[in-house]
């Protein structure tokens, strides 16, 4: 009894640990701690095999995969508070309660355990042949289907990791930029380069400056891609061009109050300034007008 | 020997605090890791009640164990999975934090 109450301890020291270290570092390690002695409790409740393939898959393989990619990404820890206050309270407050709930289910409902000659019978201290007797006779289906999954797992895992999609998205906004600028370089020119001062021939030259001016206009009047903001999709563009958004430029413009007047409008619930819409757009208008 | 309730209790209070864990962190690599706490307390359970089931005889009580085994390696594929999204999302937006995901929204 002794043991088990250390190994539980050990156990519930390092599960709190996972979820209240603030770097994701020191969390993974406190999990890889609470793994091992779980394998250690296998061994306690006539485990053998699943302890050793506990030790070896689980904090081995995947904790190894945890921390590459905590450290390949370089994610950092200092999480401000969540904006729901009455989360953090009501997770606790639930939580106890399940806990408890099972507990005392558990505790109420114990049945006598079979004494050390039955277990060792039918467990045999479960080694590899004896689970392997299970897996591949009452289990061969569950098995191979697990075999599929974790194919398509690894399918899945390396098509998301590709690059190639990202670079499509990249590549086809630079394509827009890159359309937007030989306009707008054109229209400058023009103007810069235009026949002759006007005070010289104004006659010829208005038509020139008014068709400049006009093609200024077009531009910046020109309903945008507002899809290429992150944040915004298909409706919410249906949406904004409905109240008469259609540019950068006029997102870029929004103030403070327009922006709230427009977000109780739509029902954004504060996204346009979560997902900061605005700076964004300034962005793109100016890789527009280069 | 210990019986089968302690286990199942300690079984309980793992997986309520990875429930918390999942609830509470904001960090996408944090909810992974209380995903993975969650699914240990279970596999603790099914080893426990294996155990008490050995009356039934060895067919019946080694199930527990290979159903453990299973479950090992679908939270393999659920890591490699999870850990290629968290990838793909953080080279997107240079962020994990899932209260800002909120694009499939409307």
């Amino acid at each position: 009894m002794l043991g088990f109450l250390l190994l539980s301890a050990v156990m519930i020291v390092g599960a709190v640990g996972v979820i209240s270290l603030k770097q994701p570092v020191h969390a993974a390690l406190s999990l890889v701690g609470t793994l091992l002695t779980l394998a250690v409790t296998y061994v306690t409740l006539e485990a053998h095999f699943l302890a050793a393939v506990q030790v070896i898959v689980y904090a081995g393989a995947i904790m190894v995969l945890f921390l590459f990619v905590i450290m390949l990404l370089n994610i950092q820890g200092g999480q401000q508070a969540s904006d729901m206050k009455w989360l953090r309270p009501a997770a606790y407050g639930v939580a106890v309660l399940a806990a408890a709930g099972i507990a005392i289910t558990a505790f109420r409902n114990a049945a006598p355990l079979p004494d050390a000659a039955t277990i060792n019978a039918a467990l045999q201290g479960g080694g590899a042949e004896q689970v392997a007797d299970a897996l591949f006779s009452e289990f061969v289906l569950p098995f191979q289907l697990v075999g599929i999954l974790l194919l398509t797992g690894i399918i899945g895992a390396t098509s998301l990791v590709q690059r190639k999609a990202m670079t499509i998205y990249g590549e086809a906004q630079k394509k827009v930029v890159a359309a937007a600028k030989p306009a707008k370089a054109k229209a400058s020119v023009a103007v810069l380069e235009g026949p002759e001062p006007a005070h010289i021939a104004p006659a010829p030259a208005e038509p020139q400056a008014q068709e400049d001016i006009e093609q200024e206009l077009k531009d910046i009047l020109e309903p945008d891609d507002l899809k290429l903001i992150k944040g915004i999709g298909p409706i919410l563009e249906g949406l904004l061009h409905e109240h008469g958004i259609t540019t950068f430029e006029q997102i870029a413009a929004l103030t403070p109050e327009e922006i709230e007047e427009l977000d109780e409008k739509l029902d954004f619930r504060g996204r346009i300034e979560r997902e900061d819409w605005v700076s964004q757009a300034k962005l793109l208008a100016e890789g527009k007008k280069q | 020997m210990v019986p089968t309730e302690y286990y199942i209790a300690l079984s309980s209070i793992i997986f309520v605090i990875g429930a918390v864990g999942v609830l509470t962190r904001r960090s996408a690599i944090m909810v992974f890791l209380s995903v993975e706490l969650m699914l240990n307390a279970a596999n603790l359970a099914l080893v426990a009640f294996a155990r008490q089931w050995s009356v039934a005889g060895a067919a019946t009580a080694l199930n527990g164990q290979a159903a453990v085994f299973i479950i090992l390696a679908i939270a393999a594929a659920e890591v490699a999975v999870g850990l290629g999204i968290l990838v793909a999302i953080f080279r997107y937006r240079s962020s994990t934090d899932i209260d800002a995901l909120s694009e499939v929204r409307l």
